[in-house]
């Protein structure tokens, strides 16, 4: 019995009694005070440099920098020298370089957000009216009592997707209603070859330092369910992070593009 | 303005007929092919042009007038897709099983559009482009059958688009570039295609060497007897790829063919009536298929 008390119910009632701090609010301007505690005055960086390290699911150590200008110009950067690998996802587009091979991504997956940072994530949309977003209550995750928003952006031009299929995007964001900082998101990313095919990205944030204002995770985990398999795991750790440095538009230009 | 986006074209480059979902299907042929050369046994064929093991294993053939409804279950062990996620600094890899399917008389298969732009029009002005238009059936059983075309496309002008490098065309003509086709290959199976709103939208009609036709979710014969889909009976990987391997709703005789799916989509079961009027149930439980929920160990790199 004591054990219960300990295991389930005392967490249960911990979860109700923190959570409902943030319930109080309707969930747009909940939404809306997370951004402004990751955001000061829900104002996004122009543009944002962080570096670090990246442990891929392979195992595999190396150094990585993303730079984002923006909310939907991104260009992440792995290894050094030969092995080095630039992705950039620009306004809609995407292509990857690999030494003087050049790889376009379709369009969906062009059109992702940046994940690892939560206020750059669907939350940096939480002034646009279109955005809806669901309370969905209390939730535990390790020993932290989180509350689950649910956001989702419909596409806003659906009718010209090219198979009819609109880009709607949907992330769940579990806040700490104590210090309003996102624990986990989760959302489901579509395979490159094939749109039905959808992957389940659980991304943990940890070791938040405040930047220039900016509330950073330094340390995040994401967790990679692709179907049936084995989940797997890659870690980011961050270094450093550079704020409105006055990265220009041309980092972001496809190569034949670059002055 | 009526406005064409040569982006969406290029990227139209896999576009499945029945499935809804933009998914490439790049698996070596499959199934056998009337001129195909095979090594063969009773249920089985090994494909001595890419190895590819055939197995095909008749569940029940339901006679009708003039068309029968045929089942099998089918196995080919080239049939598998890797399938790639992009996290932003790596990939997720993992590989999809289609090894083990139903088959029947209209299983669909996908229908699959792939053209090359050979003359890229300026960023501004009047163009005129000439595409490589290919067209690709993975057919019943798995084998291919692929058509291509040159087709011209008129634009009155061309305007910058904010997706680099790709350019509007203004007023295409014709409006998309696999209106109205009649093409045929070597082997006598034929494509015609309506007009209307592109490939996704226009109608699509296969012509067979015997001259039966298959489109709209019709099986029919130059007789006029007809067995039709139920596009219930899909069956869907593990993954999510939609099979298209549908089967008829009643034969041509009128006898219901029903169907029925788990929740999970991990039992399929069919009930037919056969010429006494005794009702026949298969029912494939696909959690004891070798292949359907593959776990081979997942490949990253970049």
């Amino acid at each position: 019995m004591r054990r219960l008390l300990i295991t389930l119910i005392v967490p249960t009632v911990f979860v109700v009694c923190v959570a409902t701090g943030v319930a109080a609010q309707a969930p747009q301007s909940a939404v809306q005070a997370i951004l402004a505690r990751l955001a000061p005055g829900k104002t996004l960086p122009d543009d944002l440099i962080i570096a670090g390290q990246l442990t891929d699911p392979s195992g595999v150590v190396q150094p990585f920098r993303i730079t984002t200008k923006g909310k939907d110009q991104v260009l992440y950067e792995t290894g050094t020298g030969p092995s080095h690998v630039s992705t950039t996802t620009s306004k809609g587009n995407g292509w990857t370089v690999v030494g003087n091979k050049f790889t376009l991504l379709k369009t969906y997956t062009a059109m992702q957000r940046l994940k690892i940072l939560p206020f750059l994530d669907l939350l940096a949309e939480a002034d646009t009216a279109s955005l809806q977003v669901t309370d969905k209550g209390p939730f535990l995750i390790g020993t932290i009592a989180t509350r689950l928003y649910t956001l989702r952006l419909p596409d806003p031009t659906p009718n010209a997707r090219l198979i009819g299929r609109p880009f709607d995007e949907q992330t769940d964001f579990y806040v700490d209603p104590v210090s309003s900082l996102v624990v986990r998101s989760v959302r489901l990313f579509m395979a490159e070859n094939s749109m039905d095919i959808r992957t389940q990205v659980i991304t943990d944030f940890s070791d938040y330092r405040t930047v220039q204002g900016f509330a950073i995770p330094f340390r995040i985990v994401e967790t990679s369910n692709f179907a049936a398999r084995k989940p797997v795991q890659a870690l980011y750790v961050i270094q450093n992070v550079t704020v409105n440095s006055g990265v220009p538009d041309s980092t972001f230009a496809a190569p034949g593009a670059k002055k | 303005m009526k406005t064409s986006v040569l982006m969406s074209i290029i990227l139209a480059a896999f576009v499945p007929l029945w499935a809804s979902a933009q998914t490439d299907y790049t698996a070596p042929d499959g199934g056998e092919k009337p001129l195909g050369t095979y090594f063969k046994t009773d249920i089985d064929s090994v494909s001595l042009t890419n190895g590819n093991l055939h197995v095909s294993i008749p569940l029940f053939s339901l006679a009708g007038r003039e068309l029968p409804v045929n089942v099998q279950f089918d196995y080919d062990s080239q049939s598998y897709e890797l399938r790639q996620t992009f996290m932003g600094t790596y990939w997720v890899h993992g590989y999809e099983s289609m090894l083990w399917r139903k088959s029947s008389n209209l299983q669909q298969g996908t229908l699959q559009l792939s053209q090359a732009n050979l003359l890229p029009c300026p960023p501004v002005g009047q163009c005129t482009s000439t595409w490589n238009v290919q067209i690709t059936w993975a057919a019943p059983a798995g084998n291919r059958h692929t058509w291509g075309a040159f087709v011209t496309q008129s634009c009155s002008s061309m305007s910058p688009s904010q997706y680099y490098p790709y350019y509007i065309c203004n007023n295409p003509s014709p409006a998309s570039i696999t209106d109205n086709l009649s093409l045929s290959d070597a082997e006598g199976y034929g494509l015609l295609t309506g007009s209307g709103g592109g490939w996704l939208q226009t109608p699509k009609l296969i012509t067979f060497p015997d001259g039966s036709l298959w489109g709209n979710g019709f099986l029919t014969t130059p007789n006029g007897n007809q067995i039709q889909m139920n596009p219930n009976t899909q069956s869907i990987t593990n993954s999510g790829t939609q099979l298209a391997d549908f089967l008829p709703a009643a034969d041509t005789l009128g006898r219901p063919i029903s169907y029925s799916i788990s929740s999970d989509s991990s039992t399929e079961t069919v009930t037919l009536h056969d010429s006494q009027n005794q009702s026949q149930v298969y029912t494939i439980n696909w959690t004891t298929v070798l292949g359907t929920n593959i776990n081979e160990p997942t490949v990253f790199d970049k």
